[in-house]
């Protein structure tokens, strides 16, 4: 069942896509701006942005410019960077594990404490333990993550000076060796301890920040799950039978409190490790999210498309994996 | 509260027995204080903060620990190292590093010369012969020296290239080929075809006129790249102090001490470089406020530059630039009489004080450090009588409406526009606003829709010369041949006088006829035909630490640096 569900997901992916691709492509396509006259400056004369517009393709007929992008994506290749003059994939190698690194701890965080949290906050309502936990989900939610970003990154850095303002290494110091390309985890595959201390700090105000948002829905999930279920009678048949409150707690309320928090889940993985850029640019993160909006900005079309595509992708897959943990934590669903 | 009232609060809260009230109560006094308690920190005395807070944030920045390293910052990436193409700030950073033009403006004036890559020169006095001698002990990155063929086959293959500031060069010396010729191996002579003034002026250009190690050229180029333009965008080869060692887009830009640069640095000078890429402001000036980086240029707010004077504990230079700043008028669909309502109608004084800070001094485009500035030019004031008389007559009297079109991420930009909306209102006239992101922006400046699919006007836009040339810094905005893309014309300005004494000031022999055309050009494009609103020439502010000396800065060198020339104190 499970293999069935990942081709036909996979099939689905694929037509994701190229729907994506079609409609970034257009979108693209619409603003109304030149990336050739971008890519050279207002001092460039109108011969010098006519023949960088040859060199880049876009003299040629819109279908003929999708049909030799998608031809060349198919292979790997998705085209030079007008704003980096890189290629893409040269970029996205870059940029992509300066997201997906400062995601994972972010999204590890908010789900080890979110959920217990939620947990307790449930179990003992009205508590102290419940008013911290709603007031974290309150703020979390409430605080543009924008400010929290700078509000930290003044105190931690600014005033306290015991934390280093961003970037995922100082310039100047070269990352370790690149296996996974997260820089804390290549540097303990090398053994190199001081070189992941350095990169745990730079990571510490950014994935806090991330962390905090994520904490609060998730926290607000499980306690809302939690309260209904802690209802329902087959709850009460497990107490009354004389079972520890733990095992009450654990093995019958939370198991099915976290199926909407498992869908959610999977939502904050994908918004997480898309990139948001507003952390990133604060904390002069390189990740995907400021790539795509430098790329937005500077109608990077190979480049919006590339990033578009990824994050369909990662989407897709959040959500397979979703559906995948429903098989084991509901034995009532099948697909 | 009391010890014991605490304790009964814990206890209540820990069993459940605070009601809704209490919580709300106890909740609303969390907050206030947590933000009274921020307010007292950002107050806070040095002590309170962690031990070495005063110094360099040195938790991980291995590098800040040294201190012959200077540390800057830009807010993009430098995407272009090529200094045949390059044509942005950014850009020139790297490229006034790593390579030489033959001289430099000297110091903060824009009409005298230092020696560079030249150790002398002359010109004859007919201006048509420039002849420069080349230092002999001049070497590029790789070692191998530097010659006068060098420097001609840079020339040439600035021109050949025709990427980005070629014309720079090409203006004076369109076929270097010839007018080019090198005598012996340390001297270069420029044979002009007819006599050029300025061509001094345009050699000291950070746009263009760089040698490179052609070397490099015949190593790198392909059938495709006969220039090793590709090799030469992301690397470096030149005779200038410091080497490219990496330009990572999203980190910055790292350079080192070329060993066998032919220079000296003073003591305390800088042997690395270090430039960090930071997009979001407020970081840029903790960063420079906590000794995080050592300069930064126009890269933050006037209340920031404000705020951090009062503090005084950095330097803050401030210095006149050659950038003009202004609004451009639609000239197509905004008759004559209304152009000058406008600039009648506009708030010079609310801007000048309100927006800039007091930083800019009123000029027409060309300011008072540039060939071509008329001290005596006519300067707009703000005088809503004459406004509204002239907008009737030009046909947008009470009742109409006129458009603007304004860079939404420019917060100067939407001040300056709302401003004048005020103004207009007391006219009985609708200044209708609108924001847009820069990529439309830009295609409105250099698209090919026509004048009359364009707002009424455009703003705010800024300018500055390649070199000292008035002509240089009003052809691109103010000839028919840079408007829909051919330049920055973006209004379509189009007058034949303005034409016909710009030709004449292009193909001026010598300074009096240039100025005296540009002269005439002026007063057209100020009064008596508008091109635009002109607000003036730009103060730029930078900041540094109160330990770099030597720090000086050019009104043509616009956001770029000698690093080769700055200094730390030594600790006390």
């Amino acid at each position: 069942m499970i293999v069935r569900l990942i081709v036909r997901r996979l099939l689905f992916l694929v037509l994701v896509m190229f729907g994506l691709s079609l409609i970034t492509f257009t979108l693209s396509r619409v603003i109304p701006a030149d990336p050739a006259r971008l890519m050279l400056g207002p001092r460039a004369s109108k011969a010098q942005v006519d023949k960088q517009r040859d060199k880049l393709g876009l003299n040629d007929p819109y279908p003929r410019q999708y049909v030799d992008y998608v031809w060349d994506a198919l292979h790997g290749d998705f085209g030079m960077s007008t704003s980096t003059r890189r290629p893409v994939a040269t970029d996205l190698r870059q940029y992509l594990p300066g997201t997906i690194e400062m995601g994972l701890y972010a999204f590890i965080i908010s789900t080890l404490i979110g959920i217990p949290l939620g947990v307790a906050s449930a179990v003992r309502r009205d508590t102290l333990v419940d008013h911290i936990s709603r007031f974290v989900s309150i703020t979390g939610l409430a605080l543009p993550v924008f400010w929290l970003a700078l509000m930290t990154q003044f105190l931690f850095y600014g005033k306290l000076n015991i934390l280093p303002d961003g970037q995922r290494l100082p310039i100047g110091v070269d990352p370790p060796r690149p296996i996974t390309r997260l820089y804390t985890v290549d540097s303990l595959l090398e053994g190199n301890f001081h070189l992941f201390w350095i990169s745990a700090q730079h990571l510490i105000m950014p994935v806090m920040v991330l962390a905090y948002g994520s904490l609060a829905v998730v926290t607000r999930m499980v306690r809302g799950g939690m309260l209904e279920v802690l209802n329902q009678d087959y709850i009460r048949t497990a107490r009354a039978k004389g079972l520890a409150n733990k095992v009450v707690v654990n093995r019958h309320a939370l198991k099915n409190a976290l199926l909407p928090t498992v869908t959610q889940l999977g939502l904050q993985i994908g918004l997480l490790l898309s990139g948001t850029f507003l952390v990133e640019i604060i904390f002069s993160w390189p990740g995907i999210g400021r790539y795509s909006v430098d790329a937005i900005t500077k109608v990077d079309y190979n480049a919006i498309m590339a990033t578009t595509l990824i994050v369909a992708v990662i989407f897709v897959l959040m959500n397979l994996v979703v559906d995948i943990l429903y098989l084991f934590l509901d034995p009532r669903i099948s697909y | 509260m009391s010890r014991n009232d605490l304790a009964a609060f814990l206890s209540d809260a820990s069993y459940g027995r605070l009601n809704r009230r209490q919580v709300l109560e106890r909740g609303l006094g969390l907050g206030v204080s947590s933000a009274l308690l921020t307010g007292l920190i950002a107050q806070a005395p040095e002590a309170f903060a962690a031990p070495g807070a005063t110094q360099r944030s040195g938790l991980s920045r291995l590098d800040q620990a040294n201190p012959t390293t200077f540390t800057t910052v830009i807010n993009g990436a430098v995407t272009d190292c090529d200094p045949h193409s390059n044509y942005s700030d950014a850009g020139a950073v790297v490229t006034l590093g790593c390579y030489e033009m033959l001289i430099a403006y000297k110091g903060t004036s824009t009409f005298d010369y230092d020696p560079m890559l030249a150790e002398s020169w002359t010109a004859s006095d007919d201006s048509m012969t420039y002849t420069f001698k080349i230092r002999a002990n001049a070497t590029f990155h790789d070692g191998s020296p530097c010659t006068s063929q060098h420097v001609k086959d840079s020339m040439v293959r600035l021109a050949k290239l025709e990427m980005g500031p070629y014309l720079v060069l090409t203006r004076f010396c369109p076929d270097p080929d010839t007018q080019i010729t090198v005598p012996d191996a340390t001297t270069v002579v420029f044979a002009m075809k007819k006599a050029e003034p300025l061509f001094l002026a345009a050699m000291a250009s950070s746009y263009g006129p760089y040698v490179v190690n052609m070397a490099q050229v015949e190593a790198n180029k392909t059938d495709d790249d006969p220039w090793a333009h590709n090799w030469f965008q992301s690397k470096a080869d030149g005779t200038g102090p410091y080497k490219l060692v990496s330009n990572d887009p999203a980190d910055g830009v790292t350079l080192a001490l070329h060993d066998k640069w032919w220079g000296t640095l003073p003591e305390g000078g800088f042997t690395d470089v270090q430039i960090r890429i930071v997009p979001e402001n407020a970081t840029r000036r903790q960063l420079i406020e906590n000794g995080g980086i050592d300069v930064i240029t126009n890269d933050l707010t006037q209340a920031d530059y404000a705020a951090i004077k009062q503090e005084g504990k950095l330097n803050v230079i401030t210095y006149p630039t050659t950038r003009a700043d202004w609004i451009i008028f639609n000239y197509v669909t905004l008759p004559v009489e209304a152009r000058q309502g406008l600039a009648w109608a506009f708030p010079y004084d609310d801007v000048v004080q309100g927006v800039y800070a007091n930083t800019v001094k009123r000029t027409g485009p060309i300011t008072d450090n540039v060939r071509g500035y008329d001290p005596d030019e006519f300067i707009f004031t703000t005088d809503l009588d004459q406004a509204k008389t002239l907008l009737e007559k030009g046909g947008f009297g009470e009742g109409s409406t006129i458009t603007i079109q304004v860079d939404a991420s420019s917060e100067n930009s939407k001040t300056v526009a709302s401003l004048f909306q005020a103004n207009l209102a007391q006219l009985g006239v609708t200044l209708d606003i609108t924001a847009v992101d820069s990529a439309t922006q830009d295609d409105t400046m250099y698209g090919d829709a026509p004048a009359e699919d364009k707002p009424h006007m455009v703003g705010l836009w800024a300018w500055w010369p390649d070199y000292n040339d008035g002509w240089n810094q009003l052809a691109p905005n103010f000839l028919i041949s840079g408007a829909g893309g051919g330049g920055s014309n973006a209004g379509f300005y189009n007058n034949p006088t303005v034409e016909g004494r710009m030709k004449d000031a292009e193909l001026a022999t010598d300074e009096d006829s240039l100025e005296a055309a540009l002269k005439d050009v002026l007063q057209i494009i100020i009064h008596d035909d508008p091109a635009a609103i002109f607000i003036g020439q730009v103060e730029y502010t930078t900041i540094a630490g109160k330990d770099i000396q030597n720090l000086e800065f050019n009104p043509l060198y616009l956001d770029q640096f000698f690093f080769n020339r700055y200094a730390r104190a030594a600790a006390s």
